[in-house]
C-alpha cells in the first residue's frame, strides 16, 4: 500500500513538472495579452477570453494551412512508412549483396545534422523543378534513416518461425512482408508514424525553405507570423499552438493502449 | 486484402498530394500580360505585418503593371533560406533585412547598388540621413530604408512617481541616482524585486555601445577600421556600468531582448532602452510609460539606430529594377510613411512629416530624435560574427563578473582587429 | 543477418532471384537516400576541403579547415559542451525512461493519462515550448522561481547564469525525449513472459532481484537500441539551444551542431561548417561503434 502511494506521488510530481509548460500554454491561450506579460508569475487565468482563438482564425488562413500541414505531414508519414518498412524488412529478413554496406550507411545517415545537408538538398530540389510543390516538400523526406533503423530492430524481434512456416507454404517475400511482418508490427508502425507525423507537423523551417508562395504555407509558418522580431503576441501564438496540439493528443490517447500492448505478442526484444 | 486496401489508400493519397502540388505550383509566371513580378521576402512578422501587407496591397492595386509577390517569415528562417536560395540562383528580387546584415551580402555581390533610385523619383534630401548611412558599402548605396528608428529611454511613470522622481534623467549623474532609487525589494533568489533598468544583451538591438559612446568611447570608430573598444573611455564606461550592475544590481544580467521587455511589461523594471516596437506591448500591458532621449553621458548625448532596409538582388535588372525603384519611391513617399508610422509605431523615414501628421505622440518622440541616432557598425562585412561572437559575449562575460572590463575588452578588441584585417 | 546463408540452398539462380527481390524492397529508399542524403553528405565532405561561401566559386584549401578547427578555442569548447551534454543527458533520459516504463508497465489507475503526459513533450513543437519554458523559468518573473521562492529555494539567475545555463538546456533535452524512450521500454517490457516473474516469486526473489536477474537482462536489446538513439540525439542537440539560449551566455551552451549552423548560415563559411559537421559525424560513429562493441561483448544479440 505504502509503495503504491509512493508510486503515485512520484508519478504525480513527475507529470506535474512535465506538463507545466503545456499547462502554461493552454492557460496563456485563454488569457488576455495584458495578463500574460503583465502578471507572468500567475499561472491560472484570472479573466478568461476567447479573443486569442478568434484572432488566430481571423488573421491567418487557418483551414488552408491546416490542410497544407495535413498533406505535407501526412504525405511524408505515409510514404516513409511504406518505404522504411520495405527497406527494414529487407535488412531484417532478406539476404543480398551490399546489405551490410546499406546498414552501415543507414547508421551513418542517422548522424548527419540537417544543417549541413540543407544547401545541397535545396540545389537538388531546385534542379528537379520541385520547388514550391508538395512533391518537393515530401519526396526528400519520403524515407529516413531513423525509421529504417527503428523498424528493422522491431522486425528482428518477430520470431522467424512464423515466416519460415509461410515460406514452406510457398509464400514469397512480398506476401511475408505484407501478411506476416506488417500486421504483427502494427504497434511499431503506429509509433513511428506518430513520430514522423509530429516531427513534420511541427517543422517550421523545412516547408518555409522549399516554398515561395503563401498558399503553400503550413501551420507553424502561419503561427510564426505572430512572433515578431522584438514583440510577440504570446496569447495568439499559444492559442494557435493549442489548436494544433489538441488533435494529436486525442489521437495519442486513442491509439496508445493499442500500440504498447499490441507489442506484447511480437515486437522489440 | 489488408495490404491491397492499404496500397489503394496510399495511391489515392499520393495522387491527391500530387494534384494538390500541381495546383499550388502554377505561380511562376514572370511576365503574364506585360506585368513585372517582383518576389519580395522579409521578416516583418508580429506587429509590423499588417501595415506592411496593407502597403504592398495598395502598391499592387495602384500599379497594375507591377506585382509584388511578398513572403513573410521569421527572420531566422529568412536568413537560413536566403543563403541556399541565392546560392542556387533562386533568390528573391527584393529583400528587406536588418541594415547590419547588408554589407555582408553586398560584399558577396548578391545585391546591386541602388544609387540610381535617387534619380528616378526618390528624393534623397527628404530621407533621414542616418537611414541612408546605415546601408552603405564601398561608397555605394546597397539599401534603402524600409524603416529607421532611434533607440530611446522608456520609463515607467508609476514607478518614478512612487520613488518621488519627477522627470526622466537628463544626464548620467541623475540617471545613476535614479537607478539606485528604483532598484529595490527582494525577488526570487535574493535578487531585487524591482530593477531600475533592463536591457537585453543578446538577440536584440545593442544597448551597451550607447553607454560607451556617452563616455566618448565606442566599438569601432566611424572610419570603420579603428577599434575603440579597448580605448580608455570605453573601459571607463564599462567599469562604471559593471559596478552598477554587479554591486547595485540595477539591471538583471544576461537577459535576451524579449526577456528584458517582459520585465518592463510586468512593471518589474523602471527603465529600458529600446525601439518603438515596445510601445504597443506596454500599452497592452497597461503600463503608464514615458519616452526620453538616452541621458547625456560625460562626453556625449547619443543613441544608436535600428533600421530595416530594402535591397535588390543583383539578377533583378531591366524592367525588374525599374519596378523595384518605383516600389522604393512609393514606400518612402509621404503618404506611405504617414500610414506606416501610424500603424506600426515606427517613426517615418522622411524628415518632412511633422508631429501633426502622427496620431501617436510617442511616434513623434521617436521621429524627433531620429536625426540624432547613428547606426551601429555600418558597412561591416563581418557584422554578424563581430556581434554574436565577439561583442555580445564579451559584454556578457564582464557583466557576469568573469574577467574585469579592461582585460575582456582588450581581448575582444584584439578579436575585432583580426576580423577587420581579414575582410 | 549471418544466419541467412542457411536458407540459400537453391543454388545461384535462386540466390540471384532472392537478391533481386530484396533490391525491389530497398529500391525506393535507396534512391531517395542516395539523392537526398548520400549525395549531400558527399557534397559536404567535399566542401569541407574548400573555402566555400555559397556565393563565389569555392577554392580548394586542403586540410586547412580542419587545421583551423583544432586551433579554434570555440570549437574545442563546443566539443567539450557536446560531449558533456551527451554524457549527462543520454543516461538520465534513458534511465528516467526505464523508471517511468517500470512504473507504468503494471496495472494502475490513470495509466493511460500518465503515459500520454510523459510522452507528450516528444510530439510538441520546440518553437512553442521554448517560449513556454522561457516564461515558466524566467529567473526574475517566471512562475517556477516565484513558487520556489515561497519555499525558500532559489534558481539564481537561471538560464542566464553561465554556470547553470547548460543544466537548463539539458533539463529541457531530457524533458523532450524521455517519453519517447519510455514507449520503447514499455514495448520491451511487454515482451517479457509473465511466467519468469511467477517462477521468481516462488523462489522468493525480491523486487530488486527480479529486476536485476530478469527484467534488466531481458531488456538489454531495448537498452542498447534506446542508448544508441539517445546518444545520437543528444550529440546533435540543437533545437532547445536555438530557442532558449542561442548558445550563450558566451558559448557556454553552444554545441557542435549549433556551431555548424552559426558558421554556415551566419558567417557564410560553409567549408568550415562542413568540416565541423564531419568531425561530429565521425565522433557519433565512433561512439556508436563503442556502444555496439560494449553491449555486444555482453552476449546480446544485435
Amino acid at each position: 500500500m505504502l509503495r503504491r502511494i509512493g508510486l503515485y506521488a512520484g508519478l504525480v510530481v513527475a507529470v506535474a513538472v512535465i506538463l507545466l509548460p503545456v499547462v502554461w500554454m493552454v492557460f496563456a491561450s485563454v488569457k488576455p495579452e495584458a495578463d500574460i506579460t503583465g502578471n507572468p508569475a500567475q499561472l491560472l487565468p484570472e479573466h478568461v477570453t476567447t479573443q486569442n482563438y478568434r484572432e488566430v482564425t481571423r488573421q491567418i488562413p487557418f483551414a488552408r494551412q491546416f490542410l497544407n500541414s495535413v498533406i505535407f505531414a501526412g504525405g511524408v508519414t505515409v510514404c516513409s512508412l511504406v518505404f522504411n518498412s520495405m527497406t527494414a524488412f529487407a535488412l531484417a529478413r532478406l539476404d543480398f549483396p551490399g546489405k551490410r554496406a546499406l546498414f552501415v550507411a543507414v547508421i551513418l545517415f542517422l548522424m548527419i545534422p540537417y544543417q549541413v545537408t540543407l544547401i545541397p538538398i535545396y540545389q537538388i530540389v531546385a534542379k528537379l523543378g520541385l520547388m514550391n510543390t508538395f512533391p518537393g516538400l515530401i519526396i526528400p523526406r519520403a524515407t529516413n534513416a531513423f525509421g529504417i533503423f527503428f523498424l528493422r530492430q522491431f522486425f528482428l524481434g518477430i520470431p522467424r518461425s512464423l515466416d519460415e512456416a509461410a515460406r514452406i507454404d510457398g509464400a514469397g517475400d512480398w506476401r511475408i512482408y505484407a501478411r506476416i511482418i506488417l500486421p504483427l508490427s502494427k504497434p511499431a508502425l503506429l509509433t513511428i508514424a506518430l513520430f514522423d507525423f509530429m516531427f513534420n507537423w511541427n517543422d517550421l523551417l523545412w516547408p518555409l525553405i522549399f516554398t515561395t508562395s503563401t498558399k503553400m504555407e503550413t501551420l507553424p509558418a502561419g503561427l510564426a507570423l505572430f512572433m515578431g522580431q522584438h514583440v510577440s503576441q504570446y496569447g495568439v501564438v499559444m492559442a494557435g499552438a493549442t489548436l494544433t496540439t489538441v488533435p494529436i493528443v486525442i489521437a495519442f490517447l486513442f491509439v496508445q493502449r493499442k500500440f504498447i500492448q499490441g507489442i506484447a505478442t511480437t515486437g522489440l526484444k | 486484402m489488408d495490404l491491397r486496401r492499404k496500397l489503394t489508400v496510399f495511391a489515392a493519397l499520393a495522387t491527391l498530394g500530387a494534384a494538390a502540388a500541381c495546383g499550388g505550383s502554377g505561380s511562376s509566371g514572370d511576365k503574364s500580360g506585360g506585368t513585372v513580378t517582383l518576389s519580395f521576402w522579409n521578416g516583418f512578422t508580429g506587429g509590423d505585418r499588417p501595415g506592411v501587407e496593407h502597403l504592398v496591397d495598395e502598391f499592387n492595386k495602384s500599379h497594375p503593371k507591377i506585382h509584388v509577390n511578398m513572403q513573410i517569415m521569421p527572420w531566422d528562417v529568412f536568413y537560413q533560406k536566403l543563403l541556399p536560395a541565392y546560392g542556387a540562383g533562386k533568390g528573391p528580387d527584393m529583400t528587406a533585412m536588418s541594415s547590419n546584415q547588408v554589407a555582408q551580402y553586398a560584399a558577396k555581390r548578391v545585391f546591386q547598388p541602388l544609387d540610381d533610385a535617387f534619380s528616378t523619383g526618390l528624393d534623397k534630401s527628404k530621407i533621414v540621413p542616418g537611414a541612408l548611412q546605415a546601408r552603405q558599402y564601398a561608397g555605394k548605396q546597397y539599401g534603402l530604408p524600409a524603416n529607421f528608428t532611434p533607440l530611446l529611454l522608456y520609463y515607467n511613470k508609476k514607478l518614478f512617481k512612487q520613488a518621488g522622481i519627477a522627470a526622466p534623467p537628463a544626464n548620467w549623474d541623475e540617471w545613476i541616482a535614479d537607478l539606485k532609487k528604483l532598484t529595490k525589494g527582494k525577488g526570487p533568489g535574493g535578487k531585487p524585486a524591482q530593477y531600475g533598468l533592463t536591457m537585453g544583451t543578446h538577440e536584440t538591438v545593442e544597448g551597451i555601445p550607447i553607454l560607451l559612446a556617452g563616455q566618448g568611447g565606442g566599438v569601432i570608430a566611424d572610419d570603420g577600421k579603428t577599434v575603440t573598444l579597448d580605448g580608455p573611455q570605453s573601459i571607463q564606461a564599462m567599469t562604471t556600468w559593471t559596478n552598477l550592475v554587479r554591486t547595485n544590481h540595477v539591471m538583471p544580467v544576461g537577459t535576451s531582448g524579449a526577456d528584458a521587455d517582459k520585465l518592463m511589461q510586468s512593471g518589474d523594471a523602471a527603465m529600458e532602452i529600446n525601439g518603438p516596437w515596445l510601445t504597443s506591448s506596454l500599452e497592452q500591458s497597461k503600463i503608464d510609460y514615458g519616452l526620453a532621449m538616452v541621458p547625456a553621458g560625460p562626453a556625449a548625448q547619443t543613441t544608436l539606430s535600428d533600421s530595416v532596409q530594402f535591397s535588390l538582388g543583383s539578377r533583378a535588372t531591366g524592367a525588374k529594377k525599374k519596378a523595384a525603384e518605383e516600389f522604393f519611391s512609393y514606400w518612402n513617399s509621404r503618404d506611405s510613411q504617414i500610414y506606416f508610422a501610424n500603424t506600426t509605431g515606427f517613426p517615418p523615414t522622411r524628415t518632412d512629416i511633422g508631429a501633426s501628421d502622427l496620431k501617436n505622440p510617442n511616434v513623434a518622440v521617436f521621429a524627433k530624435y531620429a536625426p540624432k541616432a547613428v547606426p551601429f557598425l555600418p558597412g561591416q562585412t563581418k557584422f554578424a560574427q563581430m556581434q554574436s561572437e565577439v561583442i555580445d559575449p564579451g559584454f556578457e562575460k564582464i557583466l557576469n563578473g568573469q574577467g574585469d572590463p579592461a582585460t575582456v575588452l582588450k581581448q575582444s578588441a584584439g578579436q575585432l582587429r583580426t576580423l577587420l584585417s581579414g575582410s | 543477418m549471418r544466419r541467412s546463408g542457411v536458407r540459400a540452398r537453391g543454388g545461384l539462380t535462386l540466390r540471384a532471384r532472392r537478391s533481386l527481390s530484396a533490391y525491389g524492397f530497398i529500391a525506393p529508399s535507396v534512391i531517395i537516400l542516395g539523392v537526398f542524403l548520400a549525395w549531400p553528405m558527399i557534397w559536404s565532405l567535399r566542401t569541407s576541403f574548400y573555402d566555400a561561401s555559397q556565393f563565389a566559386p569555392p577554392t580548394f584549401v586542403g586540410l586547412s579547415n580542419y587545421r583551423k578547427l583544432f586551433a579554434d578555442a570555440t570549437f574545442r569548447g563546443d566539443l567539450v559542451n557536446t560531449l558533456v551534454y551527451a554524457a549527462v543527458v543520454t543516461p538520465i533520459a534513458v534511465g528516467l525512461a526505464l523508471v517511468f516504463a517500470l512504473m507504468l508497465h503494471r496495472r494502475l489507475r490513470g495509466r493511460s493519462f500518465f503515459r500520454a503526459a510523459i510522452f507528450l513533450p516528444a510530439v510538441l513543437s520546440f518553437g512553442v515550448m521554448g517560449i513556454a519554458w522561457d516564461f515558466v523559468l524566467d529567473p526574475n518573473i517566471g512562475v517556477l522561481p516565484r513558487w520556489l521562492q515561497h519555499v525558500g529555494l532559489s534558481l539564481g539567475n537561471g538560464v542566464n547564469d553561465p554556470s547553470w545555463a547548460m543544466a537548463y538546456v539539458m533539463f529541457v533535452g531530457v524533458w523532450k525525449n524521455a517519453g519517447f524512450y519510455m514507449v520503447m521500454y514499455l514495448a520491451g517490457l511487454s515482451t517479457i513472459p509473465n511466467d519468469f516473474y511467477e517462477a521468481a516469486a516462488i523462489d522468493g526473489a525480491g523486487p530488486w532481484a527480479r529486476f536485476r536477474h530478469i527484467t534488466w537482462p531481458l531488456l538489454s536489446n531495448t537498452t542498447l537500441f534506446v542508448f544508441v538513439i539517445a546518444a545520437i540525439a543528444s550529440l546533435q542537440a540543437f533545437d532547445q539551444i536555438f530557442v532558449m539560449t542561442h548558445g550563450g551566455p558566451f558559448f557556454k551552451t553552444e554545441t557542435l551542431v549549433y556551431l555548424v549552423y552559426r558558421t554556415g548560415f551566419k558567417d557564410f563559411e560553409f567549408g568550415y561548417a562542413s568540416a565541423v559537421a564531419w568531425v561530429l559525424v565521425l565522433l557519433v560513429f565512433v561512439i556508436s561503434l563503442v556502444q555496439n562493441f560494449y553491449f555486444g561483448r555482453r552476449q546480446v544479440k544485435y
